[in-house]
């Protein structure tokens, strides 16, 4: 995997608060260009015609949940490498365990303090040299 | 009044923009606790219904991920809390009784008093010190 920096981020988060904060937050205090979606299917229609550097993903949605929401990506023909970190507020050891066997590279903790976001997705994008995609999915989630 | 905190370098421009969203944050977070209240009257006057149980638990979720991100930190703490009883219940595919409704009504007090009053600066936590 090269060494790009990270540009592109999509955000898929229902709750508006945490969107709109976390969309502030990533594009004015980190630079980055962020697309914010409201829910997993939204997201899906939108990877359709393109793919970001990394996905924001919230884990508990009503409807599509994060879960779903990865493996529905991950059967998109262009979204099988796109890094992919959960947004969650529950993060005990075997839920952390349990995102990674989903295919996340990393979690990202809410609540979240909105100036440090920037620099958790940062250090979280350095991670993607450590994940491989075709170990994770869905059937390994036991 | 409870805000986001600015942790790194100045910029008055998202300090501004932060306090305006932690502003409606906190003239919103009334109803919001309001609303969690008035699902667990339904969710108890009904105990069967799944549907008004799984309301509670999201709003409940959405609560605590939230409230510390605009600086309520007490609350995201007391929503925690109540989270973590509303998952024991869920997990045992059970009903909870009545035992089980007053255990939740104590942990729901304790986020009604972290409720804002009407300046929203009467309740929840203390002004934020710089970090």
């Amino acid at each position: 995997m090269s060494d790009k920096p990270l540009e592109k981020i999509m955000l898929i988060e229902d709750e508006e608060d945490i969107r709109t904060v976390a969309l502030m937050a990533l594009e004015t205090v980190g630079g980055f260009q962020v697309e914010a979606l409201a829910s997993g299917e939204a997201a899906l229609t939108r990877l359709e015609e393109a793919v970001p550097d990394l996905i924001i993903l919230d884990y508990m949605m009503p409807g599509m949940d994060g879960a779903r929401t990865l493996a529905a990506i991950r059967a998109l023909p262009n979204g099988t490498s796109v890094p992919v970190v959960f947004l969650t507020a529950r993060v005990q050891a075997r839920e952390i365990e349990r995102y990674r066997r989903l295919g996340a590279i990393d979690v990202l903790v809410k609540p979240f303090d909105p100036m440090r976001l920037a620099d958790q997705v940062r250090d979280a994008w350095s991670k993607r040299h450590a994940w491989n995609p075709t170990d994770h999915g869905p059937e390994s989630d036991g | 009044m409870p805000g986001i905190r600015p942790t790194t370098a100045r910029n008055p421009t998202v300090e501004a923009r932060l306090s305006a969203l932690s502003r409606r944050y906190a003239s919103e977070l009334p109803g919001r606790i309001d609303d969690i209240v008035a699902c667990f009257e339904r969710a108890r006057s009904d105990p069967a219904n799944r549907a008004a149980r799984d309301l509670l638990r999201r709003r409940v979720h959405a609560l605590r991920g939230s409230g510390a991100t605009f600086g309520f930190a007490a609350v995201s703490e007391a929503a925690a809390s109540l989270e973590a009883e509303l998952d024991h219940w869920a997990a045992r595919h059970e009903d909870l009784g009545e035992d089980g409704f007053r255990r939740v009504e104590a942990l729901l007090q304790s986020l009604v008093a972290q409720r804002p009053g009407k300046d929203s600066s009467t309740a929840g936590d203390p002004p934020p010190e710089p970090r």
